[in-house]
């Protein structure tokens, strides 16, 4: 699993550090999610991952607080779940969270098929010290 | 064309966040959040969906979907009735620090007989303090008298 980030945009890092700070019970609930997700590659429970169809996929958690993830499964990758964007904040809605997600991918996408730009994925800890490439 | 990973000398402060050993909430969480994974695989491979089980564990259907999404705090005794609804056991183990500890669920005919747990019944061992039927009737007589 990995947050992205393209160019000086790393949203999710930045989500994600200020959730700890500012609600860390809901910084709790979403790494545990996360982690059920990465370490163990357990998708079964609805709940917490869910399949939004189209290539995104939602993690969540009983606080509202989410974020939206894709799989990279280009055979040039290595076959990460790539966290793009969070979602369940104030005066944002769900419907315009998943579309700033869709598009983040596509975004990805796009770029990915360009040889001067380049995504740069951020390994999170867990994966960092046993990552094995494919 | 190649992707960037970026694998970082040091850990940026997000991957501190992530790195750092999780509280003994966030543990119970995630163990519940993994038993709730193994419960809908075994739902998912009988055939059985939430009603049915709520059925099986005789509570009402909130009290499933509240353990599924996690917003329950587990009974031991909830989750070997999950386990029963589905027709399986629950074990643990506590695994000192430092050790590591690993499942293998498999059947009995799986595993070589060289390896398999012996279940030898067990017999009493002779006493040596146990009468012979005409020393308890001598023995009665003495304490009657």
């Amino acid at each position: 699993m990995v947050s992205l980030r393209i160019g000086d945009d790393d949203r999710i890092s930045r989500f994600l550090t200020e959730l700890e700070n500012q609600n860390r019970p809901a910084f709790k609930q979403l790494k545990t999610a996360m982690r059920i997700v990465s370490e163990d590659r357990h998708y079964q429970n609805e709940y917490k991952f869910k399949n939004l169809s189209g290539g995104l996929y939602e993690i969540k958690t009983n606080l509202g607080v989410r974020v939206y993830a894709f799989l990279d499964d280009h055979e040039n990758s290595l076959q990460q779940l790539v966290i793009a964007s969070s979602g369940g904040g104030k005066g944002k809605s769900q419907s315009s969270d998943i579309a700033e997600a869709r598009a983040i991918r596509l975004r990805y996408l796009q770029l990915r098929e360009k040889q001067h730009v380049v995504p740069t994925l951020n390994l999170l800890p867990d994966e960092n010290k046993d990552r094995k490439a494919n | 064309m190649k992707i960037k990973i970026v694998r970082p000398t040091e850990a940026t402060p997000l991957q501190q966040l992530f790195a750092a050993p999780p509280e003994p909430d966030e543990e119970a969480e995630f163990k519940g959040l993994m038993f709730v994974e193994e419960l809908l695989t075994l739902m998912k491979e009988q055939g059985i969906n939430r009603t049915q089980l709520a059925e099986r564990m005789g509570v009402g259907s909130p009290r499933v979907t509240a353990m599924l999404n996690g917003s329950s705090n587990f009974k031991l005794e909830t989750l070997i009735r999950a386990g029963r609804a589905v027709g399986a056991t629950l074990e643990q183990a506590l695994v000192p620090a430092g050790m590591q500890g690993r499942w293998v669920i498999h059947r009995d005919d799986e595993i070589h007989a060289v390896f398999r747990a012996k279940r030898e019944p067990k017999t009493p061992a002779p006493s040596d303090f146990l009468l012979e039927t005409d020393e308890i009737a001598a023995d009665d007589n003495a304490d009657a008298a």
